[in-house]
């Protein structure tokens, strides 16, 4: 059951140009199998809040032209959704799909997923391509913020032990 | 494990979660007092105590702006816990460390 042990937090993320980042991460599985987890809402539901929260919507319509939603009605910040439309589809392989913050409705973003399976390895590649560099960084910001929670709530936990 | 007084670990300054409340408030950008106790939803004095330990450990600093005090995150002081954590990389290394434990559990 461990044998993923020494891919815990080997996600890396880096900035591409001016107006993108890179997400990417090597999983020991098939990419049919990782396609299914991040394309089927009951798989979605569990990896994609943080501990503790939950979506209060879960919708993926994968078809071109289709549209997804994530939805967390109660955060410290208020209600908080992402959305966007899937232009390309290709399974189980690549995913292009459009992708705004709710809060942030003029920030919309590109989001290019890839699987690539190479002898059981899965290498999952998510590209975000934004329309100004602003947008990126706001992204990153926004990100950094949640990322600065999850890291403070770590730091709870470990004072609450000691 | 052994820590040093809050006035000068930013870890034990960070422990408080009104404090870390401040902090990812202050993360969006600079704030008067006057907006944090909106925020936060605390009395002003707490707020301004909160803000004097977060100084100490120069994790917050401020400077002045007509006759208010604007109150800002000081990044690099948050460095210890962005070096050992991430930021925007932990978030997606909590995602997919989640997309890693389905797919394992459920491999043959």
């Amino acid at each position: 059951m461990n044998r993923n042990s020494s891919r815990l937090g080997s996600a890396e993320v880096t900035i591409v140009d001016d107006t993108s980042f890179r997400i990417v991460r090597a999983f020991d599985g098939t990419a049919e199998r990782l396609w299914a987890v991040w394309t089927e809402p009951a798989y979605v539901r569990r990896w994609w809040p943080a501990p503790g929260q939950a979506l209060d919507e879960c919708t993926i319509d994968l078809r071109v032209g289709g549209t997804w939603r994530y939805a967390i009605d109660q955060t410290p910040y208020g209600p908080q959704a992402w959305r966007g439309t899937f232009l390309a589809i290709d399974a189980p392989r690549r995913i292009v799909s459009t992708e705004v913050y709710e809060p942030v409705p003029d920030a919309e973003a590109t989001n290019t997923f890839t699987l690539t399976e190479e002898a059981g390895v899965t290498t999952l590649t998510v590209l975000v391509t934004h329309r100004t560099t602003a947008a990126r960084d706001g992204h990153l910001q926004s990100g950094m913020e949640a990322g600065l929670q999850l890291a403070l709530d770590r730091v709870e936990a470990l004072l609450g032990s000691s | 494990m052994a820590r040093a007084a809050t006035t000068s670990d930013p870890f034990n300054a960070v422990g408080d979660p009104q404090r870390r409340q401040i902090m990812v408030s202050l993360a969006r950008g600079e704030a008067s007092v006057s907006t944090l106790v909106g925020v936060v939803g605390l009395p002003q004095p707490a707020v301004s105590r909160h803000l004097a330990v977060l100084r100490q450990v120069d994790l917050v600093r401020c400077r002045a702006s007509g006759r208010q005090r604007l109150y800002r995150l000081n990044e690099p002081a948050l460095e210890p816990i962005h070096q050992w954590l991430g930021t925007f990389a932990a978030l997606w290394n909590d995602r997919l460390d989640r997309v890693d434990t389905i797919l394992q559990e459920e491999e043959p």
